[in-house]
């Protein structure tokens, strides 16, 4: 049988996996664009240490693209093993994107990943460099068609349902990529792998400055992650602001819940800065509120509402209402295609259809379902409120704070004196793991929000499930989360392995703790090649 | 030996990248193989009309 256990625990190993692979993901992105900075500036400037600073961050790089290679495969697996009915229902749609994303962007980016490693001796410099933004551009491409995927699942444009095949077919490839819920999804994601990768950065470089070492090395470092640093901060909360207005307008029960918002509030609605959800009651305890605030966020004006929970679900019900219609009809038409009437009836309330088959979680004949049974899928619309509210505060916090220690960052930085600012150093370094959280809760928002859809507003998450025994989601979930976890703890061990190392790594005998190859002076920035002009490095 | 490798296997660090890649991917199948091999579902237009009409239906064997 089809359980709620079922349900819940391919839920629960979908997000594992892609909680997990988003673990890796975020620093590719970013710092594939730092290293870019580092080598434009080595190709113009013609200083070794640039070139230094490319290929030791190039190696970090390179040790988490290794280990986080191959995690998001298990996912695309899971939609043929798990989510069998969501792949034959929304295949055509989604399965386009996610084979673009394979064989354009992942292969350009695995490609050149390869000749930014092994083509330092093989490729002029100019020529390297240009390897190194393909790979930058592979690796964003990569992200873009997956979250054209995603934001499709969030707002699903340019298709529509057949009931002769029974799955949705593509009415409009360019609406599907331009899609503004995919573009503000894919500028707010990569933004948000800028801050990783330049926090990273930030906070290793920190380190070294602490400890008083590779002082040239690491000075070059943190003010380039400073900048870019700051420039991602930035961005990132302004597309993430975006990001929101679209959600206000395609996801409203989304919304609803982020904000904890009961009922529709007079324009501009107030933002609550913090309350406990009392679900029971329907109300907020010890609200914290910023007039007018949301208003302006979530509709750009100060005349507009947004819909509170209580009158949502009042849609909501309009359309499970009309929903049961479409699904009674579309079982008729299964039966007899020939049936003009069920026909008619259907195409009048097949854009409800989705609504309707919340109700096959409760009945099977939608069309005795009982006001019990309705007001059961009414409620469900709406995802629990708590999780949402402080994961969406969390990651706002968050994204601030990080503004706020690159703005520091890149003031110190411009003064020149950010070497003395140790608590600034220390912020940096016991920051590091802040942008994962941040980048996870941001994941738990658009995901958990989302529910009960695996499709907003088409396709229920619990006729999307393959028939599976929980058994095969136990055992395969726990093969899954250990042999996920092996992966990250050889991820933190190597990375924590070289960072310590720093640039000495390299072995080029230039760097703290190696053995300088001759009597030249080893410099705390990088030592200086026989006879090069110190200001050369 | 090594010189029936590839190019770019003869690089130490290529080899291990190589080898951690296929590592990874024969845990993943074995994985993916010890829990839904035989479970595989290829659900067509009248499975998926079937599957709405009834979301709660035994699992084929």
């Amino acid at each position: 049988m089809l359980t709620e256990e079922l349900v819940d625990l391919s839920r629960l190993q979908f997000a594992a996996t892609a909680l997990y692979h988003f673990l890796f993901v975020p620093l590719t992105l970013g710092l594939a664009f730092i290293l870019v900075i580092m080598e434009l500036t080595y190709v113009i400037t013609d200083r070794p240490i640039y070139k230094d600073m490319t290929r030791f961050w190039g190696k970090l790089f390179g040790i988490n693209f290794a280990l986080g290679v191959t995690t998001g495969i298990t996912m695309e697996f899971q939609f043929g093993t798990n989510w069998a009915y969501y792949s034959h229902y929304v295949g055509d749609i989604f399965g386009a994107p996610l084979a673009i994303e394979g064989l354009m962007a992942f292969f350009l980016e695995s490609t050149f990943i390869g000749l930014f490693f092994f083509g330092w001796d093989r490729l002029n410099k100019w020529q390297h460099f240009m390897v190194t933004v393909l790979m930058a551009v592979g690796s964003n491409l990569s992200a873009l068609w997956i979250l054209i995927a995603n934001g499709w699942m969030q707002d699903p444009v340019g298709a529509e349902f057949s009931f002769v095949t029974m799955r949705m077919e593509m009415t409009d490839f360019w609406a599907i990529v331009f899609n503004p819920t995919a573009q503000a999804k894919f500028v707010h994601t990569v933004s948000a792998g800028y801050v990783t990768a330049s926090l990273f950065v930030l906070g290793i470089s920190s380190y070294y400055l602490l400890k008083g070492r590779d002082l040239g090395f690491a000075r070059r470092s943190f003010r380039i992650a400073a900048g870019f640093g700051f420039a991602s901060a930035l961005s990132v909360i302004v597309l993430g602001d975006e990001s929101g207005y679209t959600v206000s307008e395609s996801q409203q029960a989304k919304m609803a819940a982020i904000e904890a918002m009961w009922k529709t509030e007079p324009a501009p609605a107030a933002f609550t800065l913090f309350a406990l959800p009392n679900e029971a009651a329907q109300r907020n305890d010890y609200e914290l509120q910023i007039p007018y605030m949301l208003g302006l966020i979530g509709t750009r004006s100060v005349s507009e509402t947004l819909p509170g929970i209580r009158e949502i679900k009042e849609k909501n019900r309009a359309r499970i209402e009309s929903g049961m219609l479409a699904v009674v009809a579309l079982e008729k038409i299964r039966k007899n295609r020939d049936d003009w009437d069920a026909r008619s009836q259907f195409d009048l309330h097949k854009a409800d259809l989705g609504f309707g088959l919340l109700l096959k979680k409760y009945t099977v004949d939608v069309s005795q379902a009982t006001p019990e049974m309705i007001q059961q899928a009414v409620d469900s619309t709406i995802p629990r409120v708590a999780p949402l509210f402080w994961s969406f505060r969390l990651m706002v916090a968050l994204g601030f704070a990080f503004l706020l220690l690159f703005s520091l960052a890149l003031f110190y930085s411009i003064k020149g004196n950010f070497i003395e600012k140790k608590w600034l150093l220390r912020w940096a370094l016991w920051f590091i793991p802040m942008p994962w959280i941040a980048a996870e809760l941001g994941w738990v928002v658009a995901e958990y929000g989302r529910q009960p859809w695996t499709i907003y507003g088409v396709l229920p998450t619990h006729i999307s499930v393959s028939n599976l025994t929980p058994a095969n989601i136990y055992g395969s979930l726990a093969g899954f989360i250990g042999f996920y976890t092996v992966l990250l703890i050889v991820e933190m061990y190597l990375m924590t392995k070289y960072a310590r190392q720093g640039p000495a790594s390299l072995g080029t005998g230039k760097y703290h703790g190696e053995k300088a190859p001759s009597p030249s002076p080893i410099h705390s920035g990088g030592a200086l090649p026989a006879g090069a002009p110190a200001n050369r490095i | 030996m090594k010189k029936s490798l590839p190019d770019f296997l003869h690089h130490p660090l290529a080899r291990e990248i190589s080898l951690a890649i296929v590592i990874k991917l024969l845990v993943i199948v074995a994985l993916f193989y010890a829990f839904f091999d035989g479970r595989a579902l290829h659900p067509d237009a009248d499975a998926v009309a079937e599957r709405l009409a009834n979301p709660h239906q035994a699992i084929k064997p």
